[in-house]
């Protein structure tokens, strides 16, 4: 979790994932499609592997890079506790709106 | 037939303690000055085969991405201009390391070079072989002043040659 939030933490490592939505591709096809210094988007892959957000098929020399969506479901579920809690709120606030429309119908 | 008009296959490879060597041999139409330059010079290897960053001198490391998308660190274990080249090659993905070898030899107008790399998986020598072809071809198609092809589509288009090759291993 500390190495998902970690990786995810840089808008360079956010660009590469953006990027590797829209399938896999090479280091060089990632290079040429990002704004990063060309030895940074090697570093920002060997992150993003680490977190396992990333994972490269390999044969012989060829590398390709794909999105692994695994993590992000992590987070994913690590969130649904939280949203629980601000949609605890939202009904609350849903209740008051109706308890405010009923006042002022039953006053007016 | 090759895209330069060549036999298909210029390469060999063998097995040497439990590891693969992948062996390229070419003539270039060149001298052995023009040649040592474009297998040494930064500027000149972008434009075939590898973007190096960092000064690649005797015993000093580089960063080096190749048009085949490996990556990773190269240290320059020998240089002898202009006859001989010895690197380490360690890879970013999985550290192995593996040991590239160029000579290169007068012949009259031309000038012949040898290629190897020495300790690559047996398991996957068929695409090294393949990969190292097209790197050996984009050379020609440097030294000729024309544009590589795309390494990857050659690669793919070498790989079933090679393939029956590293089956007598």
């Amino acid at each position: 979790m500390d190495a998902i939030l970690q990786a995810l933490a840089d808008p360079s490592r956010r660009t590469v994932l953006r990027s590797l939505r829209d399938g896999p591709a090479t280091v060089t096809e990632l290079a040429a499609q990002l704004p990063i210094a060309r030895p940074g988007v090697s570093r920002h892959l060997r992150v993003l592997r680490e977190a396992g957000l990333v994972e490269v098929e390999q044969r012989a020399q060829f590398r390709l890079y794909r999105l692994r969506p695994e993590p992000l479901a992590e987070l994913d579920e690590w969130l649904g506790d939280y949203r629980a809690l601000w949609q605890q709120r939202f009904d609350a606030l849903h209740t008051e709106v109706a308890r405010g429309r009923k006042q002022r119908r039953d006053e007016g | 037939m090759s895209r330069d008009g060549r036999p298909g296959v210029i390469g060999t490879l063998r097995a040497q303690d439990g590891k693969g060597v992948v062996r390229m041999e070419d003539r270039f139409d060149t001298d052995i000055d023009d040649l040592w330059s474009a297998l040494t010079e930064p500027a000149r290897l972008a434009r075939w085969i590898a973007e190096v960053d960092g000064d690649p001198r005797l015993g000093g490391v580089v960063r080096a991405r190749f048009t085949s998308t490996w990556q990773g660190r190269v240290r320059v274990d020998r240089c002898e201009p202009p006859d001989r080249l010895l690197v380490t090659m360690i890879d970013d993905e999985d550290g192995e390391d593996t040991v590239v070898e160029a000579q290169l030899r007068r012949d009259g107008e031309q000038t012949l070079l040898v290629i190897e790399e020495r300790g690559l998986p047996l398991d996957v020598l068929d695409g090294h072989g393949a990969g190292w072809q097209a790197h050996v071809e984009d050379l020609a198609a440097h030294l000729a002043h024309r544009s590589p092809a795309p390494w990857r589509t050659r690669w793919l288009e070498l790989t079933p040659h090679y393939e029956v090759l590293a089956k007598d291993l």
